[in-house]
């Protein structure tokens, strides 16, 4: 039972979006730099990646959540302590730690992970607009949960070798809940987060496990 | 039929003619002509309208400016048409911001009997809780104070008892909901000197006619009823099939009327709160403070017919 509709939902994304506006193409900007770097890779490079992906889900936990979906949410402070978790998982394995190499590969899971990083930038707010959630209505990557979730799946299935599950679990369980919102608030867009997060699950899972074979 | 005593009073009489007057507008928002149904709280013999309003998804519009004022449209019909209990909690959202927001921009609209309820674990918490709704209320004091679905209803009652007895609320109270902990709440109606209790009721949901109605009956406490129509499920139901006929011998004009009227007259309730963010639909649901009501032989009636829809 949410204690909200779709309508003041999205409201309350377009006062967000206004009020942080221009992070968006700051997000985008640093999102492109981010899957470019997957391809050629520079020194740091791979621990820039980990703090971007650190910073934005600190960022959503922190400004999205606490300082504007706390306002019609009870249960939005959890969720920003989620964001700000999972954000302090990436700026210690990736950022700080530097364990993890994102590069692509012309493999399956490679391509999977691509596909997964451009549903998030422009499948995903192309579908919300087609639904009527357009600027500045619209939940975008970088600065808001959906989006940002499944373009992190999306790196996470472009780590070289195995990937960490603990930087798995919350982007997933965020895809299922955000799923569970669509569906009783009936976000189109939203619909198939959970069907993202399994299928990325799924995809990690088996990457893990023909790595380990290989290994 | 039933009739309740004459309450007449001027705000009844205009809040009838302005029933009278929607009637002529709009087919959907019939209000029968006549004095306004009034219930005694128990524990003073303070009459009350018997349509009050919730404010549980409805009211929580955040800072939207737009959305706000379709509240204080809502509102104002509430009052116009005789309303005066409005329920909320802080677990709502901004709902009390809104209706503090609401309540500034209608300054004439009274009376007002504010309810609300306190949500947190810890009875400290509680304090500052309860004082934060009745700023964001902007009133002085609230007239009733609940447990919401008595979490920590020791603390919590320990704390609004006190306060009764100070005269910083006037009325105690616990609330459930969806049919959720009623052995709880039956033993708290039974041990604790509550003034008011707000359960679910409704024409499917009726499993507070075997216990929880009587007790309140016998114990001498006031009934708030939330869920009147499931969140909207009843009229996802029912709605689209036709009113029975028979539906105008208690003056009924429409099924939001039906649903209302169906609760009011079990004579252990005292109050039901619709929530609506509808100026149309909240002058529909005040069409059930006016009229008369079904007798007991006609709410049996009521249920088959839904039951066999």
């Amino acid at each position: 039972m949410l204690p909200f509709t779709a309508d003041v939902l999205f409201s309350v994304v377009a006062q967000y979006n206004r009020a942080v506006w221009p992070a968006q193409i700051i997000a985008y900007g640093l999102g492109l730099v981010a899957v470019l770097l997957t391809f050629r890779p520079l020194l740091n490079g791979d621990r820039f990646i980990g703090a971007l992906l650190a910073a934005a889900w600190a960022w959503i936990g922190v400004a999205y959540y606490l300082m504007h979906v706390a306002v019609i949410d009870f249960a939005a402070p959890a969720y920003a302590a989620a964001f700000v978790i999972q954000g302090l998982l990436f700026a210690w394995t990736a950022a700080i730690r530097g364990k993890i190499t994102f590069r692509f590969r012309p493999t399956a899971v490679g391509w999977a992970g691509l596909a997964f990083v451009f549903f998030a930038m422009a499948v995903y707010p192309l579908v919300g607009w087609l639904a009527g959630h357009g600027w500045p209505r619209a939940p975008l990557f970088g600065v808001t949960p959906g989006p940002t979730s499944i373009f992190t799946i999306g790196m996470l299935l472009l780590a070289e070798g195995r990937t960490p599950l603990h930087l798995v679990v919350l982007p997933v369980l965020w895809l299922l809940a955000g799923g569970a919102m669509a569906w009783l608030l009936n976000i189109p867009e939203d619909i198939v987060l959970p069907l993202v997060g399994i299928g990325g699950l799924c995809l990690i899972l088996w990457k893990n496990r023909h790595r380990a074979k290989t290994a | 039929m039933q009739r309740t005593g004459p309450e007449l009073s001027r705000r009844a009489v205009l809040a009838s003619l302005a029933g009278i007057a929607a009637a002529s507008l709009g087919a959907g928002a019939v209000a029968a002509p006549g004095p306004m149904l009034k219930r005694a709280i128990p524990s003073t013999g303070e009459q009350v309208p018997v349509i009050g309003m919730g404010t549980w998804i409805t009211f929580n519009v955040g800072d939207d400016q737009a959305l706000r004022e379709e509240r204080v449209k809502v509102l104002k019909t509430f009052f116009d048409m005789g309303g005066s209990v409005i329920d909320s909690s802080p677990m709502y959202g901004s709902s009390e911001a809104v209706i503090g927001y609401a309540l500034a921009r209608l300054p004439d609209a009274r009376p007002l009997f504010a309810a609300t309820k306190v949500w947190t674990w810890l009875q400290a918490l509680g304090v500052r809780q309860m004082e934060n709704s009745r700023r964001l209320w902007g009133i002085e004091r609230f007239d009733l104070m609940q447990v919401h679905n008595l979490l920590n209803w020791e603390g919590h009652l320990e704390t609004l008892l006190d306060y009764k007895a100070q005269g910083r609320i006037r009325y105690v109270g616990v609330t459930t909901s969806h049919g959720r902990r009623h052995d709880t709440l039956a033993k708290l109606m039974a041990e604790q000197p509550l003034d008011f209790v707000q359960f679910t009721y409704n024409i499917l949901d009726r499993e507070a006619e075997k216990r929880l109605l009587p007790l309140a009956a016998e114990r001498g406490i006031a009934v708030i009823v939330n869920r009147p129509f499931r969140q909207k499920e009843l009229f996802h139901l029912f709605g689209r099939h036709p009113l029975p006929e028979w539906a105008a011998e208690f003056d009924c004009a429409n099924w939001a009327q039906f649903f209302l009227k169906f609760i009011v007259a079990h004579p252990a309730v005292t109050c039901v709160i619709p929530a609506t963010s509808r100026a149309d639909h909240m002058q529909e649901n005040m069409g059930a403070l006016y009229g008369r009501l079904p007798d007991p032989q006609m709410r049996a009636r009521m249920i088959r017919y839904v039951e066999n829809l």
